[in-house]
Order: C-alpha cells, then sequence, then structure tokens
C-alpha cells in the first residue's frame, strides 16, 4: 500500500477532445490541450521539415509552460503534441486520435500525452507523484491493465489509480448517487451511478458529441456559400490604415486531416459563440425568419448565422434532422439507431433497479463541454417532465459554473484524490510488483 | 504456507476515535487472509464509546456514509480480549467507527481498508 510522504497527486482525465491535468487539491486542471496530436511518417519526408513558414495559432486555451514544440520520435513516426504544436503547421502532417469508438486504439499516442501533460505542462517528474487517472465509465479490463503497465514500467508512478468519469462527476456534485449525462467531444455518455458506482448494464452513448455538432455545422455554412479558411491559409495585409486586404497563401503539402482540424476550431469557436439549445423542438418553418447573428472570422469575412443558431444543438434531441443538412449522407446509415438525449436518459433509468429510478430522476447531473450549452439544462428538464413517469420528480442539475461543469470530471478527481482517506485506496508500485497488472480490479472496482 | 496473524488494530492505543487508522494500515499492511483483527476499547469508559462498523462499499468509506453500514462490535464488546473479525473474504474490508466528530472521517482518520492477499509477501 502507497505510504508516502504528503507529496501532490496528480490528476489527468484524457478525454475524447482535450486532455486535462494538474494537482490534486486544486480546483481547476493547470493545462488544457487537445487529445488530437500530429504526426509525420519519418519515411514520406526529408528530416529537415520543410514549408513551415507559417503558424496557426490555435484559439485553444493555451496552458503550455514552455514554449517548446513537443517533439516525440515513435518508432518511426514523429507526434507532435500540445496546442502549440498543433498550431503550427507542418507538411504532410496528418491529425491523429488515440481513440477508436471511445476506446484507446493507438497507445502510443497516449503515451506522448501523458509524457506532454508532465513534462511540459506540469513540469514533473512522474516517478514522485500518485497517478489518478479518469476513465469510461464502460473501460474494460484489457485497458486497465495495460494503462497500469505503462504507469508503471514505463513512468515508475509510486501508485495508480483509476476512478471511472460518472462516479468522478458525481463525486464533485457531492453525491453518492446520480445519473450523469457527459457531453464530451466525441460522444454522450449516460451513466447511471448508484451509491458510488456505475451501472454498467445502464450505461447509454451516443455517437453525436460536440465534434459531430461541429461538422454539422460546418457543413451546413457551406452548403449556404460559407467557407472557413484555416488560419495557416492567409495573410492579412494592412493596405491603409485601418483597411486590411487578405492574402491567400498555398501551402499543397498540407494534409486534408490538418485542414479540417483548423477549420474545426473555428467553426467549433462559432458554434461556442452563436449556438443555444431552442426551447421546443425544431420547427424549420418557424424559424426561418429569426434575426441573424454576426461572427467574424478571423479572415475578416462576416458571416450571418440564423436557423442554424437553434437547429445544430437541437440534433442532441431530435438526430434525424442531422439529415435535413446537406453533406450528412453518411450518417444517413446509423441515424436510425441513435436516440435523443431524454431517450437515453429514460432508457437509461428503466435498466436499472425500480427502488433507485426515482432517485436518478431527481439527481440527473450534467457534465462536460458540450452539456454546457446554453438553455441544454432548461429543455432536457422540460423534455423529461413531459415523457418521464407521472410519479418521477424530475430535476437536472447543472453546476452554476461553465468551468465546473466543463471539467467536472477533472475536478471530482482533484476532491477524491486530496482527501485524507483516499491514501490507503492508491494502487501502489509494490503491489503492482507482487501481484501484476490484473490486481488493478480489485485495487480500483 | 504461512501462519495467520494476529493483529492489534492500532497497536497500544487500540481503537478509538480521532485516531489516523488509515497511517495505521498503510504501515501494518499487507494483510493476509484468514488474519484476524482485533478491536480493543474500553467498555464502561467515561469516555466516548466506541464501535466497529463495517461499511458496504468504497464509496460510503471515501464519503462516510454509514447508511447501509453493518454494526460488528456495539460498544461493549471491545473490553476485555477485545473484539475479533477474522479476514476470511478475498474482497476490500471497510472499517469504520461512527463516534467522534464527521470531519476526522473525511479526513481519513477513524476507519481504514483492509485488503487481503493470498500471497505470501513480506509482512
Amino acid at each position: 500500500m502507497y505510504g508516502g510522504d504528503e507529496v501532490s497527486a496528480i490528476v489527468v482525465d484524457l478525454g475524447s477532445h482535450t486532455c486535462k491535468a494538474g494537482y490534486a487539491g486544486e480546483d481547476a486542471p493547470k493545462a488544457v490541450f487537445p487529445s488530437v496530436v500530429g504526426a509525420i511518417d519519418q519515411m514520406d519526408v526529408d528530416e529537415a521539415d520543410n514549408g513551415e513558414n507559417n503558424s496557426a495559432s490555435a484559439p485553444e486555451s493555451n496552458n503550455n509552460v514552455r514554449n517548446a514544440d513537443s517533439d516525440k520520435t515513435k518508432g518511426k513516426r514523429k507526434l507532435y503534441v500540445g496546442s502549440q504544436s498543433l498550431g503550427y503547421r507542418r507538411d504532410h502532417m496528418e491529425v491523429l486520435s488515440p481513440f477508436k469508438d471511445g476506446i484507446v486504439a493507438d497507445w502510443d499516442i497516449v503515451d506522448s500525452i501523458w509524457d506532454h501533460a508532465f513534462r511540459e505542462c506540469l513540469l514533473i517528474d512522474p516517478k514522485e507523484h500518485p497517478m489518478l487517472l479518469a476513465e469510461p465509465s464502460s473501460n474494460s479490463q484489457q485497458q486497465r491493465e495495460r494503462t497500469a503497465e505503462l504507469m508503471f514500467e514505463k513512468y515508475k508512478a509510486p501508485a495508480l489509480f483509476l476512478a471511472k468519469n460518472a462516479v468522478l462527476t458525481s463525486f464533485a456534485s457531492g453525491r453518492a448517487t446520480s445519473l450523469v449525462v457527459d457531453g464530451g467531444g466525441g460522444s454522450i455518455t449516460v451513466a447511471p451511478v448508484h451509491d458510488g458506482y456505475v451501472l454498467q448494464k445502464a450505461v447509454a452513448t451516443s455517437p453525436i458529441g460536440g465534434e459531430f455538432l461541429t461538422d454539422c455545422l460546418m457543413k451546413s455554412l457551406e452548403s449556404k456559400g460559407i467557407t472557413i479558411k484555416p488560419r495557416y491559409s492567409f495573410r492579412r495585409k494592412e493596405i491603409r490604415p485601418g483597411e486590411f486586404q487578405t492574402v491567400d497563401l498555398e501551402f499543397p503539402n498540407t494534409t486534408e486531416s490538418y485542414k479540417l482540424y483548423c477549420q474545426r476550431v473555428i467553426a467549433s469557436d462559432i458554434k461556442e459563440c452563436v449556438c443555444r439549445a431552442p426551447d421546443t423542438p425544431y420547427d424549420e418553418s418557424a424559424y426561418s425568419n429569426i434575426p441573424m447573428t454576426s461572427y467574424e472570422l478571423p479572415d475578416g469575412q462576416t458571416i450571418e448565422i440564423g436557423a442554424d443558431r437553434f437547429k445544430i444543438p437541437d440534433v442532441l434531441f431530435n438526430p434525424s434532422l442531422v439529415q435535413s443538412i446537406p453533406g450528412t449522407e453518411s450518417f444517413a446509415e446509423i441515424a436510425p439507431s441513435v436516440r435523443g438525449l431524454p431517450q437515453m436518459v429514460i432508457e437509461s433509468i428503466n435498466k436499472c433497479d425500480v427502488d433507485i429510478r426515482r432517485e436518478l430522476f431527481s439527481s440527473i447531473l450534467l457534465a462536460g463541454g458540450t452539456a454546457s450549452m446554453q438553455q441544454l439544462k432548461e429543455r432536457l428538464e422540460k423534455d423529461l417532465l413531459e415523457e418521464s413517469p407521472q410519479a418521477a420528480r424530475v430535476k437536472v442539475l447543472a453546476s452554476g459554473n461553465a468551468t465546473e461543469r466543463r471539467f467536472s470530471v477533472w475536478i471530482g478527481g482533484s476532491i477524491l484524490a486530496s482527501l485524507g482517506s483516499f491514501q490507503q485506496m492508491w494502487f501502489s508500485k509494490s503491489e503492482y510488483e507482487e501481484h501484476g497488472a490484473s490486481y488493478i480490479q480489485r485495487k480500483c472496482p | 504456507e504461512r501462519e495467520p496473524r494476529t493483529i492489534l488494530v492500532g497497536d497500544s492505543q487500540g481503537w478509538q476515535a480521532g485516531t489516523n487508522y488509515t497511517q495505521w494500515a498503510i504501515q501494518n499492511s499487507p494483510f493476509h487472509i484468514n488474519d484476524t483483527l482485533v478491536f480493543k476499547y474500553p467498555g464502561n469508559s467515561t469516555t466516548l464509546a466506541q464501535s466497529v462498523y463495517l461499511l458496504p462499499n468504497q464509496w460510503s468509506y471515501i464519503t462516510c456514509e454509514f447508511r447501509g453500514a453493518k454494526l460488528l462490535g456495539n460498544a461493549t464488546e471491545g473490553d476485555g480480549e477485545g473484539f475479533k473479525v477474522e479476514l476470511n473474504q478475498l474482497t476490500p474490508y471497510y472499517f469504520a467507527s461512527a463516534e467522534g466528530n464527521f470531519y476526522d472521517c473525511i479526513a481519513g482518520l477513524s476507519k481504514f481498508i483492509a485488503v487481503p492477499s493470498t500471497s505470501s509477501g513480506s509482512s
């Protein structure tokens, strides 16, 4: 059992969209950076990176302490991690995610992300700090063991604990029993937590997450003739005081995935600025004449957004709306099986024991960046009041602070790992050496 | 095959509210299957009466939620030879005292976890 001196644990929440990392006991993560990385196949290009003469500064919050790029050579790939590295265009750089369908598929990328968090963001030596890692609610035993192996063998962590996202969110709100609705970048997850444990059989997941909504918005704007120019693709020249002209720049060796990444960053900001959930289900005719909202793109072009402000968020509640957005034909295959948020909540609760359903309906917690969308709480509560059993007392809870909602998983981990009583919960390095990685199931139920 | 141990919880201090048993458990681990834990506390003392509870799960342990907890030893059973618990299940045991103030419990005092192991590690 870990019995180390008083030293802060490190809490890491590697989500599908962003990685959050920081010290236990603090009220917000120190570092927030993309969960995707840049990758250049070393066999395809010369050692000298050609064409690196422009930089697109991502509007994402940059908590990197050091300015140096994070270069990590993994076998025949060179990986670039962090907002700063990803904000710098390179020839032939692909943008890759470590996840596939919510499960880690590329451990080298996970490794490089952790390394970046520890050594470049937090500036710590991982062998000096116990590590609390948030994990998906339905993480497999194999994934957990792989995590333990990496942490103990490579990083020499003195102790480790894995806690499920939904449990940490529940903990951050001070509840032992709740229904956690976690709207992340890659998916929406609905997970019931009962007495501190996730009820696995009732966990529901939908592929409609924040990134999906961003893509819908991009496609809708494109169908109206609006092109989002990546920041690296133009330069603004002042031709007269206060008057600018945009000069297009050509970088033919830029990958499609990097271009899409840069466009998504901008579209995501548009979404966050103008979108809000409509009070009632979106109706094309009712919304066709609403006032437009202006948004200035980085290249100086001002665009007007109207019905999309409400239509895009309503996809969370009515996924079939996607089919009315041009360019989303590939979604048609899975559309029939995707349920809206209220349906997911009700189906999840109905899979739980009858005795706890009432308690779950009255403790629905919103978490994650996508669940922080304006008016989403009010809309979900309204829909559930209409669709849930008469006896249920529906209560949708959300922290009043958008930051707390966005980082609720990390905050729950920060609280947990800072508790005095937590100190004997750690899966210690000596236990790993004695029992092996499979012991993690006993130590972190 | 090693001999099961009989371990006095809290050593010479015994079992009393406000004591850091988290630290004690760390120093006295690992526990092994069939070890016996002895909770010794005075039954007729003028100080605060003690009891031994088994909490149902990890969440209850962390949050000091005694709903669903099982009373193992009441206030009078810790006298004399003390109250004995044999660790005969390969599952975490979440021991706690309901006495003392709530902050003690949240902070890690007045409670500990014993996770019995089957291996013959050093004791």
